[in-house]
């Protein structure tokens, strides 16, 4: 487990929400179903998914694009810390991100009202105010936090990563793509659960990312003092943003190393090596920005993360190690080459 | 130094608009209420008379304001069928209604709920369907869709003609029933020609939506009502989609509706409802709407279907 308490923030310009609020949600990363890096009108098309609604699209520092959101309606079980269960009813969102015309996202996620409404309400009620979901009986926000992620996949309980999966899925079999995958690559999970606004326990700052295994990711937050909107209200999209970038780069990271290691440096065959390692070159090192589009609230995350455990260093030690294959390669070509012009033979080429 | 830097793709801006306090909807005639000529429309227009009036003191009693905006406005079904062209429909029901004293501010044709100035209004309403789920609804499965339909729960599952052994027969269940179902399944849209065609409820949804005023298309608000042209054109299609009567009217958008029916639209209303329950609404207009009536001290409803209501007239 990496956790890293995180220096305090000055305060907010505005006051937020008196109470503590809670969100959580889980993310799917991996690489478009496409042969190149695919152009901007495409990704849009791609992202179109609620009529009226645009697709966000920027790029600076890099192309992104967000869809619009999707509602769902759920009426489940929510775990609590003490392994007991809750029924609570709402609604979820999801959308979809696509970075660097390259790397697809999905992200499902909800607010978590817990203050107990006793009984399920009209429908309309809960389609007032999409991405919401309310408990019958009250509960502390940090127990649903952490009940959140200890559940894993209970059967009964709120299932975000299920529908994450499900637009997963439906994107990479769209005609926008081509259906080529780029490079092998293994799908990342981040659970994460975020609690925000001051309340009894408000403290520093705090941030546990955790490897759970091959592919599974958890991301514990509190924000005592969250970004806030026009109107006063705690900006969750910013939260998103965080967790989202948090997702894109141990995605990448993980991606690289895992190539690398396929690619064994460490063996005589500097051929496949490179072979192996051209994809990565072209798919995933334009991609790493870390925090670039993080809010300045919540940068102190990214801040914590790189000194401990220091997701750009391992990032520039593993780009490194791609370098100097290339560089060997180039070095054995060139030696292969004069040795080839000292017997004579002017007709070889270099092939990259 | 200070420095800024905005992309506009990458934001999404929501217009305002203004609002009257109420909306009332003054009855809805089919084109065949038309074809019956001027008595029938005089004597139709008599009866709704007194609950207009009967409205405006409950509802300006009930929220008093020094200045109460109230809007009037009428509904045109020229979607199922055009057959009173607007030069012919419109100064006969100007007329029976100046003569019963019954201001109609705005004109709006049905067709401009289903595309107004370009924008596919019911296919985004369309869109924004959030399925009412049943209990242990958790996200492990797509929701249960049929294609041009909406239901208020769970319909009764389906067994195969040809099962050896078919299952025994399950009931439908209402998922907001108390004690027992009334469950209701809403067609939406047919086909039509190869063109989808929008139901009756789906089209007076989108209705009280734009009356609401919460309606956006990428932000911008989706309905601008129009002066009446001078020259009425032969179809109803080429006339806007809504037009402004009264140029002293106040706005057509209201933080309430009211509409004054016919006891025959009972049903279509609870269809509207069934519909409307399942509209995932813009958070963001949302929000809006209720901080500017609460500033106005007519606060509204949190949830849309709570701002809508409605006298059922009855011949009687």
């Amino acid at each position: 487990m990496r956790n890293q308490a995180l220096p305090d923030r000055p305060p907010a310009a505005r006051a937020a929400a008196a109470e503590t609020g809670l969100a959580v949600g889980e993310i799917r990363t991996g690489l478009l179903r496409n042969s190149k890096a695919l152009p901007r009108s495409a990704v849009a098309e791609l992202l179109d998914l609620v009529p009226g609604e645009p697709v966000r699209q920027s790029e600076r520092p890099i192309a992104h694009a967000l869809s619009p959101d999707v509602a769902n309606g759920v009426d489940c079980q929510l775990a609590t810390r003490a392994g007991k269960s809750m029924r609570a009813v709402g609604t979820i969102l999801t959308h979809a991100v696509v970075v660097g015309g390259r790397v697809l996202q999905t992200s499902s996620y909800t607010g978590i009202d817990s203050s107990g409404s006793q009984r399920r309400l009209s429908w309309s009620h809960y389609t007032a105010q999409p991405g919401r979901i309310e408990t019958f009986a009250s509960a502390k926000p940090s127990d649903l936090a952490d009940g959140y992620l200890a559940q894993g996949q209970g059967p009964g309980f709120l299932d975000l990563g299920s529908v994450s999966e499900r637009l997963a899925r439906r994107l990479q079999s769209s005609a926008v793509l081509d259906g080529r995958q780029p490079l092998r690559f293994q799908w990342t999970r981040l659970r994460w659960a975020a609690r925000y606004g001051p309340g009894d326990d408000a403290a520093e700052p705090s941030a546990q990312f955790e490897l759970v295994d091959d592919t599974v990711r958890e991301l514990s937050l509190r924000i005592p003092r969250p970004p806030v909107t026009g109107g006063g209200a705690v900006n969750l999209s910013a939260i998103l943003e965080l967790c989202r970038d948090l997702a894109l780069h141990d995605w990448v990271l993980t991606t690289l190393t895992r190539r690398i290691e396929r690619a064994d440096p460490g063996s005589n065959d500097r051929e496949r090596t490179v072979a192996e390692l051209g994809p990565a070159i072209d798919h995933l090192l334009p991609l790493w920005m870390p925090g670039a589009r993080v809010a300045d609230e919540l940068s102190a995350v990214w801040e914590g993360f790189e000194r401990r455990p220091g997701f750009t260093r391992q990032w520039e030690a593993a780009v490194s190690r791609v370098r100097d294959q290339l560089a060997l390669h180039t070095l054995q070509l060139l030696a292969n080459l004069s040795s080839h012009d000292d017997s004579g033979d002017t007709g070889s080429k270099i092939e990259l | 130094m200070d420095t800024s830097f905005r992309e506009a793709a990458a934001q999404r801006r929501t217009q305002d608009v203004s609002y009257s306090h109420l909306s009332i909807e003054l009855d809805h005639l089919y084109m065949d209420d038309f074809k019956l000529g001027l008595d029938h429309l005089r004597k139709r227009i008599r009866q709704i008379a007194p609950w207009y009036r009967t409205a405006i003191t409950a509802f300006t009693e009930r929220h008093p304001t020094p200045r109460p905006r109230i809007s009037t406005c009428f509904l045109v079904d020229d979607y199922f069928s055009d057959l009173v062209p607007p030069g012919k429909l419109i100064p006969e029901l100007l007329e029976a209604a100046r003569d019963e004293d019954l201001p109609i501010d705005y004109l709006a044709r049905e067709s401009g709920c289903d595309i107004a100035d370009g924008v596919e209004l019911a296919a985004l309403v369309a869109g924004r369907l959030v399925s009412v789920p049943v209990q242990g609804t958790n996200g492990s499965r797509p929701p249960t869709a049929e294609s041009g339909w909406l239901s208020n729960g769970q319909r009764t599952p389906s067994t195969p003609a040809a099962a050896l052994h078919p299952r025994p027969w399950l009931p439908p269940v209402e998922a907001e029933a108390r004690n027992h179902s009334i469950f209701l399944d809403v067609e939406l849209w047919d086909e039509w020609d190869g063109q989808r065609r929008w139901s009756c409820p789906m089209l007076a949804a989108v209705w009280q939506l734009l009356r609401l005023g919460l309606l956006r298309d990428h932000g911008r608000t989706v309905i601008q009502p129009r002066p009446l042209p001078l020259d009425l054109p032969d179809e109803w299609i080429a006339m806007p989609p809504v037009v402004q009567l009264n140029p002293r009217a106040t706005s057509f958008h209201g933080y309430r509706t009211l509409s004054l029916l016919d006891d025959r639209f009972l049903s279509i209303e609870h269809a509207v409802r069934v519909i409307l329950n399942q509209v995932g609404q813009d958070s963001e207009v949302m929000e809006r709407v209720a901080r500017r009536a609460g500033d106005e001290g007519v606060p509204v409803p949190a949830d849309v279907t709570g701002r809508i209501a409605y006298v059922f007239m009855t011949d009687f």
